[in-house]
C-alpha cells in the first residue's frame, strides 16, 4: 500500500503543475526557472538593443537627429545596466539552472524555493529601472559607472536606480550560493569535482567571484544614496570625502564582474567544442586551473580601469603587470580549445560555429585589452571609443556568442525538437558579418580620438561612425531570426533523438529529448 | 543516528550560512573601508 502510494505520488510529480499560476509563478522545478530566467534575459537583451540601435541611429551621421543629449545619455546608461544585469547575467543564471542539475545528477537545484525568489525579484528590479525613463529628470544618465559627483545630480529616479540594483545583488548572490550549495553538496556518487563538466567547473567559480563582488557593489551605491540624501560624505570632496574613492571601490566590483560574465561562456564553449571535434576537451586539468587563476587575479587588476586619475607610478606599473598576467591563464584556455579541435573529426553546426566564432573574435577583444592595460599607451586611449570597441568585443561575440551557441546546443535537449539548422546558420552568418561592421571600424574611431558617450561628434568621425551603426542595424535585425528559429522549433521542430549530437559526452545527453520534469530522482551510476 | 540525508541537509545549511555571511562582510567590510579611506 505504502509503495502504491509513493509511486502514484511519484507519477503526478512527473508532471508539471497544469495551472499557468502555479507552473510558473510558484515553481520550484530547476528547469522551469531556467526558462523563466532565459525568456526574462531574452526580453532585456531586446530592449537594451533598442536602446543601442538609438544611440547608433543618432550616432549615424553629425549633429543631433533624433534624440536630445541628457536622454542619449540615458540611452547609454540604461543600456549598458540592462545588458549587463538583465541580458548577460540571467542568461548564465538561466543555463546554471537548466545544465548544473542534469550535468552533476541532481534531482533540483539544493534551495528550490530561494531559487524561485532569485528569479521573480528580477522583474520587479528592472521594471523599477525602466520605469525611471518617465520619471522627471529622466532616467540614470551619468553612465553605468554611476561615478559621483556627476551620478548625484540623477533626478527622482536616483533612489529607484539604487533599490534596483540592490535587488539585481540580492538576486544575484542568492543565485550563487544555490549554485555553490548544489555543486558543493547535491553530486551523484563518483562524480567527483576533476570529473565535471567544465560548465560547472566554470560556474562553481563565478559563484564564488559573485558572493564576494556584488555586495561591494550594494556598498558603493548604498554611500551614494547616503551621501545623496542622508548628508554623509563619502565621495564629497567639499565634506572631507573623496570621489576617486568610488572608483576603486566600483571597479574592485567591475572588473571581477567582467569574468562573471566570460567564466560561463568559457564554461560552454568548452562543452561544445569537444562535441563538434569528437575528441574529449584537450587540457581538462589546466582549464580548471586556468579558470581559478582568471578568478583570482581579477581581483588585483581593477586600478587599469583608472591610470588617468593621477595614481603613483608604483601603482600604474603594478595594475599594469598584474593586467597582463591575464594573459598567460587565458591563452592556456584558447590554445586548449585550439588543441581540442586540432585533428578533430570537426563538423560545423550552428553551435560550433558560434563557439568558433567566440575564440576568434574573444581573442581581438583580449588583445585590444592588453593594449589598454599598457599604462602610458592608455592616456591615448582612455574614455575613447576604443574603449566602447574593446569591451563590445569581449561581451557580444564573446559572452552573447556563446549564450547563442548554448542555446542551440541545449533547445533538443530542452524541447525535445531540432531547430532549423539552414535558418540557424544563416542567423549566424548576418550576426558574425553585422557584429564586426559594427565594432571593428570603433577601434579606429577610438584611435582617432573620438570620445565615448557624446551624441553629436566632428565631421572627421563620420564615416566610420555610419559603417558602425549600418552594422548595428544588421545585427540588430538578424537577432528577430534567432527568435524565428526558436519559436519554429519548439512549435514543430523534427523530433530530437536522446543524444542529439553523436559526439555530446555527459550526463544530460542520457536523459530523454525533451528533459523529464523531475530528472535523476535516483542518482545515477558515474563509472 | 545521523541519515545521509540529515547530514546532507546538515552541510548544505551550514555552506548557505557561510556563504551568507561572506557576502555580508563583504557589504559592511567595504562600507567601513570607505569610511576610514575617505
Amino acid at each position: 500500500m505504502t509503495d502504491h502510494t509513493a509511486a502514484a505520488h511519484d507519477d503526478h510529480h512527473d508532471e508539471p503543475p497544469a495551472r499557468f499560476v502555479d507552473r510558473w509563478l510558484f515553481t520550484t522545478n530547476h528547469k522551469d526557472i531556467g526558462t523563466l530566467y532565459l525568456i526574462f534575459s531574452l526580453t532585456m537583451f531586446f530592449t537594451g538593443g533598442l536602446m543601442a540601435l538609438v544611440i547608433r541611429a543618432e550616432l549615424f551621421q553629425p549633429g543631433l537627429q533624433f534624440v536630445d543629449p541628457q536622454f542619449f545619455n540615458s540611452m547609454t546608461t540604461m543600456h549598458a545596466l540592462l545588458m549587463v544585469f538583465g541580458a548577460v547575467m540571467p542568461a548564465f543564471v538561466g543555463l546554471a539552472n537548466w545544465l548544473i542539475p542534469m550535468m552533476i545528477g541532481a534531482p533540483d537545484m539544493a534551495l528550490p524555493r530561494m531559487n524561485n525568489w532569485s528569479f521573480w525579484i528580477l522583474p520587479f528590479a528592472f521594471s523599477m529601472l525602466l520605469l525611471t525613463l518617465l520619471m522627471p529628470g529622466g532616467a540614470p544618465a551619468g553612465g553605468w559607472t554611476l561615478y559621483p559627483p556627476l551620478v548625484l545630480q540623477t533626478g527622482d529616479a536616483f533612489p529607484f536606480m539604487v533599490f534596483a540594483v540592490h535587488l539585481m545583488g540580492a538576486s544575484s548572490i542568492m543565485g550563487s550560493i544555490n549554485v555553490i550549495v548544489t555543486i558543493m553538496n547535491m553530486r551523484a556518487p563518483g562524480m567527483t569535482l576533476m570529473r565535471m563538466p567544465l560548465f560547472c567547473w566554470a560556474w562553481l567559480i563565478t559563484a564564488y567571484l559573485l558572493i564576494a563582488v556584488m555586495p561591494v557593489l550594494a556598498g558603493a551605491v548604498t554611500m551614494l544614496l547616503t551621501d545623496k540624501y542622508f548628508g554623509t560624505s563619502f565621495f564629497n570632496a567639499a565634506g572631507g570625502g573623496d570621489p576617486v574613492l568610488f572608483q576603486h571601490v566600483f571597479w574592485f566590483f567591475g572588473h571581477p564582474e567582467v569574468y562573471i560574465m566570460i567564466l560561463p561562456a568559457f564554461g560552454v564553449v568548452s562543452q561544445i567544442i569537444p562535441t563538434f571535434s569528437r575528441k574529449p576537451l584537450f587540457g581538462y586539468t589546466s582549464m580548471v586551473y586556468a579558470t581559478a587563476s582568471i578568478a583570482f587575479l581579477s581581483f588585483i587588476v581593477w586600478a587599469h580601469h583608472m591610470f588617468t586619475t593621477g595614481m603613483p607610478i608604483a601603482g600604474q606599473l603594478f595594475f599594469m603587470l598584474s593586467t597582463m598576467l591575464i594573459a598567460i591563464p587565458t591563452a592556456v584556455k584558447i590554445f586548449n580549445w585550439l588543441a581540442t579541435m586540432w585533428r578533430g573529426e570537426l563538423t560545423f553546426e550552428t553551435p560550433m560555429l558560434f563557439s568558433i566564432a567566440f575564440v576568434l573574435l574573444f581573442t581581438i577583444g583580449g588583445f585590444s585589452g592588453l593594449m589598454l592595460a599598457i599604462a602610458p599607451a592608455d592616456y591615448q586611449y582612455h574614455d575613447t571609443y576604443f574603449v566602447v570597441a574593446h569591451f563590445h568585443y569581449v561581451l557580444v561575440p564573446g559572452a552573447i556568442f556563446s549564450l547563442m551557441a548554448a542555446t542551440y546546443y541545449w533547445l533538443p535537449k530542452w524541447t525535445g525538437r531540432m531547430y532549423n539548422e539552414k535558418l540557424g546558420k544563416l542567423h549566424f552568418w548576418l550576426s558574425l558579418i553585422g557584429v564586426n561592421v559594427l565594432f571593428f571600424p570603433q577601434h579606429f574611431l577610438g584611435l582617432a580620438g573620438m570620445p565615448r558617450r557624446i551624441p553629436d561628434y566632428p565631421t572627421q568621425f563620420a564615416d566610420f561612425n555610419m559603417i558602425s551603426s549600418i552594422g548595428a542595424f544588421m545585427f540588430g535585425f538578424s537577432q528577430l531570426l534567432f527568435v524565428l528559429v526558436i519559436w519554429n522549433c519548439v512549435r514543430g521542430g523534427r523530433k530530437a533523438t536522446d543524444q542529439v549530437w553523436d559526439g555530446a559526452k555527459g550526463l544530460e545527453w542520457t536523459l530523454p529529448s525533451p528533459a523529464p520534469y523531475h530528472s535523476f530522482n535516483e542518482p545515477p551510476v558515474i563509472k | 543516528m545521523m541519515s545521509d540525508i540529515d547530514e546532507r541537509d546538515r552541510r548544505i545549511r551550514r555552506t548557505v550560512v557561510v556563504l551568507a555571511l561572506t557576502a555580508v562582510a563583504f557589504y559592511g567590510g567595504f562600507i567601513l573601508l570607505t569610511a576610514l579611506g575617505g
